[in-house]
């Protein structure tokens, strides 16, 4: 606990003010977090932008920045407050503002919102293109900030959680974990040379096939599995957490789409296509004066212009309220949202009241089922048969009324295969009531060989279990739009994606829990190998998490859920990516075969490192002891142009630390040496024997056999 | 012996530990001479050919040098030789050292103590081939002018491997910038400025605007006081300490923690409160918000405040970085004979009322303390004892021994609104150097001088008759190579509890003098690695990361294939150009490795030698070094001092 808390953000622009009279234009955006503090005025808000450029003049004066590129992050320690700025597309600021509280030492380090801040960037230039493209209209851009900034921040101050439980690596923003898996190809003896490998099919069967070449332009596959095994709570290591791998070594923006699909995953535990499009956030359970008050400063961020937006969300509002008297009559006041945000699906009210008529089905959640985006096709194998027949016979839990609705309707893509899920998340085949980014989401990427430097691509999602694979198409590639042939491609993605999971499943010594922990950060790739276990201790503002209610923008009407749970596995299960074994609730009364097999080969993939035992606080500690030394690295002045360091620490709480950097990269490894203690014995007798003594005390060999091993094993 | 840490490598059998039972501690500081840092000799015959023009070596003087090697781990056998052996041993060695050591003074390199045991060659092996792969990396590589001057083999010097600013340009008059990659700026809170280490009139006064205007806002709006700025990318760093109606700022590039740059600033602030007192201080604002400090302060003042500043960025001055204070060491009995004189001495003064005499210090050359008389309970802050230490070495030294002083000196630890008396008297030295003792005795009172006077007339009077003040004149510290400690370059010693530390003399090249350039560089870069070293056991705010911490650090050249540069171009600084040359050797890799332990007694921080790459070695070394220490911890700090 702790009583850190977000202040407000700022956007601001310097060069749009030319004379002492319009330095209001300088202001893209302004948002006060909470209610804590009143809400400044226009003449304070710009004092609080001067203040922090005049701050910029003055450490830019200094000697040396001169012949460096310029620094475009600044951190402004107060006593019990720290201001963040950073510098983008050599003109915009944005700023962050966080308050300590009263001081004490469980703080979450700067480090991680200076980070964040970048992040949050970063993820708005992936959505909306950059700042300046918006030179001609900067309402827009203040409308856009507002839409995608504030919730995104908003999320954070709910639950400050969310940027500590990536783990440290997180404040690398620049970087973006990968998954590392052992995976057959690693085991001649396993491989089968007559089989065809699963990145075969992608890159033969899809980027290379002549319907879709140079249509498409990457395939990104990520494997994201759930903290917990949620069935077994059982943790999952998290080395095989990220990207598995791309097609293209062009794609600059790939740090990007890998931390924005990581930060969704873990900020709201899941992924569907409602997260995707960036319509679900948190919201808090408020009383509704205060939720007015708190949407105000929201909408003081663009001083003109704001007309527009204001009406459009009056109109919104008015035809929810024309729509849907009795419920919002119903709903408590602390259902209400807090997000200004476009409220897409509420247009699409009246088709789900439709469907909840037809179908007969009362309960609200079922209604939402319907109307989520559909699979259409029917890939049904006759294990799904098998799971329906079963299904239908437990029929109890919410899981399995979907699995019903799911096979019954005809029009589905997407099914499952042995216990494996799969399906499109955003495609073309969502439901054309739902806004064109469920069809298909535009992203802003860059690619080194593409002749414009950045553009929008139309992105499309597909799940198989826990691997989420995006297919970025080119915008003029219209063979998407087609159902055929996102048949197709629904079919060798599920070919590809069999071929992958047996190749995990095959490979050795996934189940041997690892005795150290590794971060290998590589500078030329941006790539981050890691194996330090995710998840931080409860940092949240709110005393009782489950005040925290997951609200999907619009939908949130017509569930009356009163889980206190954060998922979403309640009442959305199907445009929830993951696999049967994820999201069983624990009732696991199936119990089919399948599932068994699923468990056992689930049980096999856990990857984890004795780091992975520690409980949540522990591992917070830790973390908080890593960063620190990873900051006093940082510190360290020694020319890196010629030297590179190494340091190895023992700290008498049992942590043995190695951090070797050097330009290309950046290895940490985490051991216990109580437990390091017998190894270390058993190395010295043989090192009596072999006489090898020279070699073993480096500060890296000492680590011991299973890391140098491990190492030996990575670097070929 | 309290080495209680679970995280020893090994245990090291007792008998390594401790000296044998005839190892008197007045004879300590010559034992064990080959282990001097540089014992890293090289036997490869390839060396010896390679040489332009190799130097005469008799057989005898290699067999002593292969010896060193192999008694590095039996070094401490030699403390058991009785101490009028060992002199011989050395006078011999002196004369068989004689060609090769050019510069036969206390910085030359020690004499070898010659140890024939055939014991010793039998198992060379494995263990010496390691050791002797190390030591090339430890050479000095240059016979350059070997026909001129002699120059020892071996070397114990350390690479630079900081990009460091040439102290040699610091004085340097740079109009265009203020910012430099340290400056201290002091200023009142109307932003008038009072001091600057760097920048002209002109510059800082803008400057100190600015500053001023971004300080003050954040005290007006809030929501709290301005602690630091850190730039990202080039490290940069700006501190601020409000003292109003002075206001402090540190710049530094030198990856200072804010925690570090505070405890700098709150020592220059203290200074000006030692020459103001806070009281003066706040009536001189009082009446005018906007008063120009600098027509009060003397040029003295300034003058001071140039000398603690190059002191802090420029010199070895671990004093603030781990909070505590250098020794003298010293004799266990004489140290308490003193005590003894001192006390005898106070009360055989009966007309000094009670509580005229607060404190008695005598403080030896280079700012180390001797000796304390204090009041039951009482101790004076290290702090407040720094700039003691700096007025009496800077704004003093001129005095000779015939002069004394009387100076209202405010303690701020002590009391921040009050002066004490200060009774300075330099001790007589015979010995020509400059360096002279100071006795410092402390009052309240103002009218307290000639009591005093008589006070100190008699005790110097006592101290010379029983030959005391000769010996705090001949101490002088200790040297590495008085430690059976191999591979160490260098190291710092703090005595947790004492709040006192030591450090062996630096021992650099002998042609080149601690005041020249290139000592001074070599000062810089030896704070700078200590300095990082000191980084990687504590916290942002200070605090060390836990109970105890043993960490090494090694720095090395990059990997070949790791180099972004093309064409290796290392610029060596010009001390390293002097020690390498134009000799035909390749340069040496730079292999670093130092080591800081923290245990709840004491804090030691070690560099090794270049080249010694084996934690174990290094280690081990560092534990003889413990235990050397906390052997003589009586010899090497003051546990209680002089209580009455």
């Amino acid at each position: 606990m702790t009583n850190m808390r977000l202040r407000y953000i700022t956007v601001f622009d310097p060069s749009r003010s030319t004379n002492e009279d319009d330095t209001f234009k300088q202001l893209l955006l302004f948002h006060s977090f909470g209610d804590n503090d009143p809400v400044p005025s226009l003449n304070e808000k710009l004092s609080t932008i001067g203040i922090i450029q005049g701050i910029w003049s003055l450490t830019n004066s200094g000697s040396s920045s001169d012949d460096q590129n310029e620094d475009l992050e600044k951190i402004i320690e107060l006593d019990n407050d720290v201001l963040l700025c950073i510098k983008v597309e050599s003109r915009f600021f944005i700023s962050l503002a966080i308050s300590n509280g009263s001081g004490d030492e469980n703080t979450i380090p700067f480090q991680y919102f200076s980070s964040y801040l970048w992040l949050s960037y970063k993820f708005f230039k992936l959505l909306n293109g950059p700042f300046a493209r918006f030179n001609k209209d900067f309402n827009k851009l203040t409308d856009l900030l507002n839409e995608f900034v504030l919730p995104f921040w908003n999320d954070i101050y709910l639950n400050l959680e969310t940027i500590t439980n990536r783990s440290f690596t997180v404040i690398w923003p620049d970087f973006y974990k990968r998954a590392n898996f052992q995976h057959g190809s690693f085991n001649p003896v396993i491989n089968n040379a007559d089989k065809e490998s699963w990145d075969a099919i992608v890159l033969q069967k899809i980027l290379l096939d002549k319907k879709s070449y140079l249509g498409i332009k990457d395939i990104l596959v990520y494997h994201l599995p759930k903290y917990n095994d949620t069935s077994t709570k059982v943790p999952i290591g998290t080395k095989t957490y990220g990207l598995v791998r791309n097609f293209t070594n062009d794609l600059k923006t790939l740090p990007d789409i890998s931390n924005w699909l990581y930060h969704l995953h873990y900020t709201y535990g899941e992924i569907s296509s409602h997260i995707l499009t960036g319509n679900a956030h948190f919201k808090e359970e408020l009383p509704v004066e205060e939720e007015q008050e708190q949407n105000q400063p929201t909408r003081e961020g663009g001083e003109g212009g704001r007309e527009e937006e204001e009406e459009e969300e009056e109109e919104v509002e008015q035809q929810q309220q024309n729509t849907l008297p009795n419920h919002t009559n119903n709903l408590s006041l602390s259902e209400r949202m807090m997000h200004n945000v476009t409220l897409p699906i509420s247009f699409a009210y009246d088709a789900i009241h439709e469907v909840s008529t037809t179908t007969g089905v009362s309960s609200s959640l079922s209604m939402i089922i319907d109307y989520v985006p559909k699979p259409h096709w029917p890939f049904l194998s006759s294990s799904s048969n098998k799971n329906d027949s079963k299904n239908k016979s437990t029929g109890i839990n919410d899981r399995t009324k979907t699995n019903t609705t799911l096979i019954t309707e005809s029009e589905t893509i997407g099914g499952t295969i042995g216990s494996s899920r799969f399906g499109f998340l955003i495609s073309p085949l969502s439901c054309n009531l739902l806004p064109p980014s469920y069809q298909a989401l535009k992203l802003n990427l860059d690619f080194k060989n593409s002749k414009g430097d950045e553009n929008f691509y139309n992105c499309l999602f597909w799940y198989f279990d826990d691997f989420l694979v995006m297919v970025v198409c080119d915008p003029d590639f219209d063979k998407i739009w087609e159902k055929d042939y996102l048949k197709d491609l629904n079919f060798q993605l599920c070919q590809s994606m069999i071929c992958l999971k047996d190749d995990i499943f095959n490979s050795q010594k996934c189940d041997t829990m690892e005795s150290f922990g590794y971060v290998v950060k590589d500078n030329a790739t941006n790539q981050i190998d890691s194996s330090v276990p995710f998840g931080s201790p409860r940092m949240t503002l709110n005393e009782n998490i489950s005040s925290l209610q997951l609200a999907i923008n619009g939908i949130d009407q017509f569930i009356n859920d009163n889980s206190n749970s954060l998922s979403l596995i309640n009442w959305n299960p199907i445009a929830i990516m993951g696999g049967f074994n994820n999201s069983s609730k624990g009732n696991n009364t199936q119990g089919s075969q399948s599932e068994l097999v699923g468990n056992k080969q689930a049980s096999k993939r856990k990857y984890l490192n004795f780091l992975s035992l520690m409980n949540t606080e522990k591992l917070w500690d830790l973390q908080i002891d890593v960063l620190q030394f990873l900051i006093s690295l940082q510190n360290s002045k020694k020319d890196p142009e010629y030297f590179q360091e190494e340091r190895l620490l023992k700290l008498n709480n049992g942590i043995l630390c190695y951090i070797r950097e050097t330009n290309s990269k950046l290895v940490i490894i985490i051991k216990n040496w109580f437990q390091n203690d017998d190894t270390t014995k058993a190395l010295k007798q043989r090192n009596h024997v072999g006489s090898n003594g020279f070699m073993e005390s480096s500060l890296f060999q000492s680590l011991g056999p299973d890391v140098i091993d491990w190492w030996e094993s990575r670097e070929i | 012996m309290n080495l209680n840490e679970n995280y020893l490598d090994t245990d090291v059998p007792k008998r390594q530990l401790r000296p044998s039972k005839s190892g008197n501690f007045d004879s300590i500081p010559i034992v064990a001479a080959t282990s001097e840092p540089t014992t890293s000799v090289n036997l490869d015959e390839t060396f010896f050919r390679k040489a332009a023009s190799p130097v005469l070596i008799t057989d005898e003087r290699s067999v002593s040098r292969s010896t060193s090697i192999n008694s590095l781990n039996t070094a401490y056998l030699a403390s058991s030789r009785p101490f009028s052996q060992v002199r011989k041993f050395q006078a011999r060695n002196n004369l068989l050292s004689a060609d090769l050591i050019s510069n036969n003074d206390d910085k030359s390199q020690p004499p070898k103590i010659q140890k024939k045991n055939s014991d010793l060659y039998s198992d060379w092996g494995n263990d010496i081939r390691s050791r002797v792969a190390e030591s090339i990396y430890s050479m000095e590589t240059s016979v350059r002018g070997s026909e001129i001057r002699r120059r020892p083999y071996v070397s114990n010097e350390i690479p630079n491997i900081f990009k460091l600013p040439n102290p040699n340009h610091v004085n340097e008059p740079d109009a265009s910038q203020v910012l430099r990659d340290k400056n201290f700026l002091i200023f009142t809170s109307a932003g008038k400025p009072v001091y600057s280490m760097h920048g002209k009139d002109e510059q800082i006064m803008s400057y100190t605007g600015l500053v001023n205007t971004v300080i003050s806002y954040f005290q007006v709006n809030g929501p709290s006081d301005l602690k630091t700025i850190s730039t990202f990318a080039s490290g940069q760093r700006l501190t601020f300490l409000d003292k109003s109606p002075i206001l402090l700022m540190a710049q530094s590039e030198r990856g200072e923690s804010s925690n570090e740059l505070l405890n700098q600033l709150d020592f220059l602030y203290s200074y000006i409160l030692s020459s103001l007192s806070e009281r003066q201080l706040l009536r001189l604002f009082s009446k005018r918000e906007n008063f120009d400090l600098r027509n009060y302060l003397e040029t003295t003042d300034f003058e001071n405040l140039n000398e603690i500043c190059s002191l802090i960025c420029n010199r070895m001055f671990p004093d603030l970085l781990l909070n505590s204070l250098q020794c003298l060491p010293f004799r266990h009995s004489s140290r308490l004979k003193l005590q003894d004189l001192m006390l005898q001495q106070l009360d055989k003064r009966q007309d000094i009322p009670r509580g005229t005499l607060l404190y008695g210090l005598i403080i030896a050359p280079q700012n180390k303390l001797c000796c304390v008389l204090r009041p039951k309970g009482h101790t004076l802050h290290t702090t407040d004892l720094h700039l003691l230490f700096c007025l009496i070495s800077h704004q003093f030294q001129n005095l000779d021994e015939t002069q004394e002083l009387w100076v209202p000196i405010c303690f701020p630890k002590f009391n921040s609104s009050g002066f004490l008396y200060c009774y300075i008297k330099f001790l007589p030295n015979d010995a020509d150097n400059n360096e002279k003792s100071a006795l410092v005795l402390i009052s309240a009172q103002k009218d307290a001088f000639f009591s005093l006077k008589t006070f100190s007339d008699e005790l110097v009077a006592k101290l010379e008759g029983e030959r005391l003040l000769k010996k705090i004149n001949a101490s002088k510290g200790f040297k590495l190579s008085d430690i059976p400690a191999p591979m160490v370059h260098h190291f710092i010693y703090k005595s947790k509890q004492n709040v006192q530390y030591v450090m062996p003399h630096f021992e650099i090249n002998s042609s080149i003098s601690l005041d020249s350039p290139q000592g001074l560089e070599y000062e810089l870069k030896l704070k700078t690695y200590y300095q990082q070293l000191h980084g990687t056991v504590v916290r942002d705010n200070g605090n060390l990361l836990s109970r105890s911490i043993l960490n090494f650090v090694k720095w090395s050249s990059k990997d070949k294939e790791d180099t972004t540069v093309d064409g290796m171009g290392m610029t060596f600084s010009e001390l390293d150009e002097y020690i390498i040359g134009n000799s035909s050797f390749e340069q040496e890799s730079v292999n670093m490795l130092g080591m800081a332990w923290v245990t709840p007694k004491f804090e030691l921080y070690l560099i090794g030698n270049n080249g010694v790459v084996d934690k174990k070695v290094l280690f081990k070394s560092a534990r003889k070094v413990v235990n050397w220490c906390q052997k003589h911890e009586s010899r090497l700090f003051i546990s209680d001092g002089a209580v009455f």
